[in-house]
């Protein structure tokens, strides 16, 4: 009978202990189990009963306890034998111990059991190991024979993965690579290298999966192999991992991961109210500071090498030559390219880079309305506006949310909303933990709400204006995508207009089970790995007219936020039938003489996709749709 | 030596003081140093030539008047030689406006319903006992209201012991007072009725009681909050009772926000001109000089 | 946001008289746009008529800034100038001084300009004169008074203080939670 118990111990003979262990490895199966963690207090350990459930728990508890916790056995008998006197047994089990130790070195035991760090490591090492395969098949642990040669298997299996390591570089293209089986915990425990290693033999083999694919392993198999360590190697959590591995194809989702390591360049922007670009440069070469133009797409960046003073505080910088701006920033600006004596909105606009920028583009006529939620941000953000000459600015503090009620009709409006920054964790490496599913929903609903009340703050019978500009630092499509989306949907007044940046991704229109407006390929996004900027989302707007169309009762059939609940792959396709079949209705003549089906139409109504897009009029909602074709 | 050419030369130069041409004699009020000259003016010579005419006219009567000052009687003293001017005799209108009528009092409206007419008393009286004049009232008086009755005869009914000289003395503070109380309202009421419209006071109207209550009101109102911030903290850490009064902020009047942007402008001027005009620098006003050579341009 | 009393303006101009003097008229009367002085707690802004009426629309409480802040009044009825109105003051500036590039960081580390570190300074400014300091490049880097005339300064030491520093740049940085 075995029992743990915990307290202040008199330090026990190795022989007691020894002959204890023996004595308990045969009398395994009616042994009982006390095990008790913590140092102070005398805990009463409770009884577990001979099954090998338990048995295996506590084995747990003694594997993880030889490295920090004490636990203590005493043995029912010899209670009895030497009543009252506890027995300090380290880390101890019954029959493995005893099994795997007691015949080979006396001292190796001891050792372990006392603090000799390294041969602890050792041996919990091993533990680990055998423990982790064992605890997969729960069958008869008693069994020490099958013990043993699960030993030796997984022994074998780690001498194979080092072997495989080692062949990594001459390994051929056509080698198959060998899923390292569905042991999760021996995963875990590998160091970095491994996992990295892993990871590129699984990325190879997706890349080519029809030829390199292991036997009847799905893809999926390799991919939840790859999110996981993925997951390990960057240190994301899962739920932000799978959301952003998603976004890119396989051997890409990589770079990204990569490049989310790397910090960005500095960039500085040009403060055209004060200086010119190539004065600023001259004046800051005269600083040492080594720095070139941001590439062709910018006329007033810059972006920095290295510099021997701080780049933030030289009197340049004080005297608002210049304001220190990520090459991102000016992407949503460009898009939104006010004109002078035009009226602008800047809804979330602290620490101010975007809204100076707009200032500088207006040359100081008109005005800014730079508006922030966040009332100590709105600091930092009129010191830059007086920083940098702005004198048409008024700063005010309201959740975005209340604008159109504040004061509207603006010519232009720029949103570069809140988002969860999955496009700057270079900067903000928070980002890879501190996200969960709940954020991401608020953030979106919220990215919602503002993109309606942007598109509302717009007057569309602005001569020059009428536009909207969304942006975020983000690259997860239900910020994105998803959001501009919406306002299509919400806002039939307002069309995706050419963000007039020649360069960026196009906008998905189709993403997992998802499926967007045509329009949204006008859409531009950013990466970090292909742009060498943060990554980022640009959308623009043009509003139409300023009456909201109503949508008729007939069309009303799903709810409106059911289009955005996630649908399955079943509704999904349903839905895109339906979609299409709107689409392709738009003539309602056409729509009134052809019953179609969506899935044999499909290139035409492609076709005729493509048609209006070409002549830019944008997708408008049939105004009365009969239930017959919105059902079909 | 022979000063005769000089003092011809000099004379010369001077009118004679002797003025002709006067059909009408010119009249004098010399108390108000003032003459005043009767004579029709000649039109055709006004017409020809005004300033001259005139000129001439008033420097020949000021020349009158002056030999007429000279004729006075003279005294000499420190300040030199002055002339004993007589009493004026012409009348000059008022200088100031006549003063309002004086708010009436309640008697003095009863006394005209009634047609009461306020009967004269001599202020002295002869007092038989000591054989003299003393005046009715005030001090030394006559009997001061029977204070000084040398027996009184005690009243049927009354106590015997009572002082009737102390009963009479309270008598009359009564009535003192009576009519102090009296005074102070009439005074009051007056307060009153010359802050009312001037229609009504000139109508005769009493004032309204109403009215004359709630300023009394006003004005106790305003001790009280006075004298509650009368305190070291300013009536701040006092122990506040409830329904009390409450001192009303000074409220700030400031111009709207949105005005008229020209006049606010020429504020700012005027303001402008008064700081910097003081420090005496920019005696040329740039903006000025600039903006008229440009128009003559 | 109201306009300023007459009280304020008064305070407001002979502050600023001192830097700029008489040109406070092109401040007030501009050929290009009306523009006004509003005060927002406390503070002054300078901004054009079309913005003010504008910021009419934002509630008191959530107006954080118009236009360019010229500075503060302080409790005590005094005002304050903030480098925020450097724009302007630099622009109309009389008195000027122009400071070597080793005396830079100093100065726009708050401290007073001294002899060593001045590289020009405008002919005849009188003693406690307002300046606008200038970078050897003409970039305006602050404000400040001078503590001599300009005849006087050649007799000084190079360690004597020249003009006292009343406002720079560097307080972008070093002030940004008390400046707004």
């Amino acid at each position: 009978m075995v029992s743990a118990k915990k307290g202040a111990a008199k330090p026990a003979s190795p022989q007691k202990n020894n002959k204890r262990k023996v004595a308990s490895s045969k009398d395994v199966t009616s042994k009982k189990v006390k095990v008790a963690a913590g140092k102070g207090n005398k805990k009463a350990a409770k009884p577990s009963s001979d099954d090998s459930e338990e048995d295996d728990e506590s084995w747990a508890y003694g594997a993880m306890s030889g490295s920090d916790s004490e636990v203590e056995e005493q043995d029912d008998e010899f209670v009895s034998a030497e009543e009252g006197s506890d027995i300090e047994v380290g880390a101890l089990d019954d029959d493995f111990l005893g099994d795997e130790f007691a015949g080979s070195d006396e001292e190796g035991k001891t050792a372990m059991f006392g603090s000799d760090d390294e041969q602890e490591g050792e041996g919990e090492e091993d533990e680990e190991d055998i423990f982790a395969s064992d605890s997969e098949e729960s069958d008869d642990d008693d069994d020490m024979e099958a013990k043993s040669r699960k030993l030796d298997a997984a022994k074998l299996a780690e001498a194979e993965e080092a072997e495989a390591e080692l062949q990594t570089n001459i390994m051929l293209e056509n080698d198959k690579y060998v899923l390292p089986g569905d042991d999760h915990e021996i995963l875990q425990s590998t160091d970095l290298q491994v996992v990295q290693a892993r990871i590129q033999e699984i990325v190879r083999v997706l890349n080519n999966f029809r030829e390199m694919r292991e036997g009847n392993r799905s893809r999926n198999d390799y991919i939840s192999q790859l999110l996981k360590d993925l997951c390990l190697y960057y240190g994301y959590n899962d739920y932000l991992m799978e959301k952003l591995f998603y976004i890119f194809p396989v051997s890409e989702a990589i770079e990204f991961f990569e490049a989310n390591e790397v910090p960005r360049p500095i960039t500085i922007r040009t403060n055209t109210l004060k200086t010119r670009r190539r004065e600023l440069a001259q004046s800051l070469i005269n600083r040492g500071v080594n720095l070139d133009p941001v590439g062709k797409w910018s006329k007033v960046g810059l972006q920095v090498f290295d510099s021997p003073v701080p780049i933030g505080a030289t009197p340049e910088y004080l005297a608002g030559h210049y304001m220190l701006q990520a090459a991102s920033s000016f992407l949503p600006v460009m898009a939104l390219a006010p004109q002078e004596h035009e009226r602008v909105l800047d809804m979330a606009s602290a620490p101010g880079g975007k809204s100076t920028y707009i200032a500088a583009l207006l040359k100081n006529t008109g005005m800014v309305f730079a508006n922030d939620a966040n009332k100590d941000r709105t600091k930092s953000l009129v010191a830059n506006i007086h920083r940098l000459g702005v004198k048409n600015a008024v700063v005010c503090n309201y959740d975005g949310r209340e604008f159109p009620g504040v004061i509207g009709g603006f010519d232009r409006v720029l949103l570069d909303a809140p988002c969860s920054g999955t496009g700057v964790i270079s900067k903000d490496a928070s980002v890879k933990t501190n996200k969960s599913e709940q954020d991401f929903q608020m953030l979106s609903q919220l990215q919602k709400q503002l993109i309606l009340a942007a598109i509302d703050s717009v007057d569309a019978s602005s001569k020059t204006g009428g536009y909207i500009v969304y942006s975020t630092c983000s690259v997860t499509v239900d910020e994105n995508e998803d959001v501009v989306n919406y306002a299509l949907k919400k806002r039939p007044n307002v069309k995706l207009v050419s963000t007039g940046l020649d360069f960026g991704k196009e906008g998905f229109t189709r993403f997992r089970e998802k499926v967007f407006h045509p329009s949204i390929s006008l859409t531009r996004r950013y990466y970090p790995h292909m742009h060498n900027m943060d990554g980022f989302y640009v959308a623009k707007f043009k509003k139409v007219s300023n009456k909201i169309p109503k949508k008729n009762e007939d069309t009303a059939d799903p709810d409106e936020e059911e289009e955005f609940t996630p649908i399955t792959e079943d509704s999904g396709k349903r839905s895109r039938g339906a979609k299409k079949a709107k689409a392709a209705a738009e003539k309602p003549e056409e729509a009134e003489k052809i019953s179609f089906n969506a899935d044999e139409d499909e290139e035409l109504i492609r076709a005729s996709q493509a048609k209006l897009l070409q002549t830019q009029k944008g997708i408008k909602l049939r105004p009365k749709k009969t239930a017959a074709s919105s059902k079909d | 030596m022979d000063v005769s050419g000089v003092l011809e030369a000099h004379k010369q130069k001077f009118k004679s003081i002797a003025v002709e041409g006067k059909l009408i004699p010119v009249q004098y009020d010399l108390g108000l140093l003032a003459a005043f000259d009767e004579n029709p003016v000649d039109t055709a010579e006004l017409n020809r030539n005004k300033d001259e005419y005139l000129q001439a006219l008033s420097r020949d009567n000021a020349q009158l008047l002056f030999n007429e000052i000279f004729q006075l009687q003279t005294i000499s003293d420190d300040n030199g030689v002055m002339a004993m001017l007589p009493t004026p005799t012409t009348l000059l209108p008022r200088e100031k406006p006549l003063p309002k009528p004086k708010p009436e009092t309640r008697w003095e409206k009863f006394a005209k319903a009634k047609g009461i007419v306020n009967r004269k008393k001599e202020r002295m009286v002869y007092d038989d006992a000591s054989g003299e004049y003393k005046p009715r009232w005030g001090y030394k008086a006559i009997n001061d209201d029977g204070t000084k009755d040398w027996i009184i005869e005690v009243p049927a009914g009354a106590n015997p012991m009572e002082d009737q000289y102390g009963a009479r003395r309270e008598a009359k503070k009564e009535r003192i007072d009576k009519n102090d109380k009296r005074r102070q309202r009439n005074m009051e009421e007056a307060a009153v009725a010359t802050k009312m419209d001037q229609k009504a006071v000139n109508k005769g109207d009493r004032p309204n009681m109403d009215n004359v209550r709630s300023m009394k009101r006003r004005e106790i109102e305003n001790q009280i909050l006075i004298s509650k911030s009368s305190t070291a903290s300013a009536g701040k850490f006092d122990a506040s009772i409830k329904g009390d009064l409450k001192p009303k902020g000074i409220k700030r009047q400031f111009e709207s926000t949105i005005t008229d942007m020209s006049k606010e402008k020429a504020g700012n001027m005027s303001i402008l001109d008064r700081v910097v005009g003081k420090n005496g620098e920019d005696l040329v006003n740039v903006r000025k000089a600039i903006k008229s050579t440009k128009s003559r341009h | 946001m109201r306009p300023l009393t007459e009280v304020e303006t008064k305070t407001f101009f002979e502050k600023l008289a001192k830097y700029i003097g008489r040109n406070i008229t092109h401040l007030i009367d501009r050929g290009d746009d009306t523009y006004c002085f509003r005060l927002h707690r406390d503070r002054v802004y300078y901004v054009s008529e079309s913005v003010m009426r504008k910021a009419t629309s934002v509630g008191r409480d959530q107006l954080i800034s118009l236009g360019i802040c010229f500075g503060k009044f302080t409790k005590t009825g005094k005002f304050r100038m903030h480098v925020t109105c450097l724009d302007y003051i630099a622009q109309y500036a009389k008195h000027k001084v122009w400071i070597k590039p080793n005396g830079e960081m100093p100065f726009l580390y708050g401290n007073h300009v001294v002899k060593a570190h001045i590289g020009r300074v405008t002919e005849d400014t009188p003693e406690h004169q307002g300046v606008i300091v200038y970078s050897m490049t003409d970039v305006p880097l602050g404000f400040g008074v001078t503590a001599r005339s300009t005849s006087d300064t050649r007799k000084m030491e190079p360690t004597a203080i020249v003009v006292f520093h009343q406002a720079d740049i560097g307080e972008y940085l070093r002030q940004e939670d008390t400046l707004f």
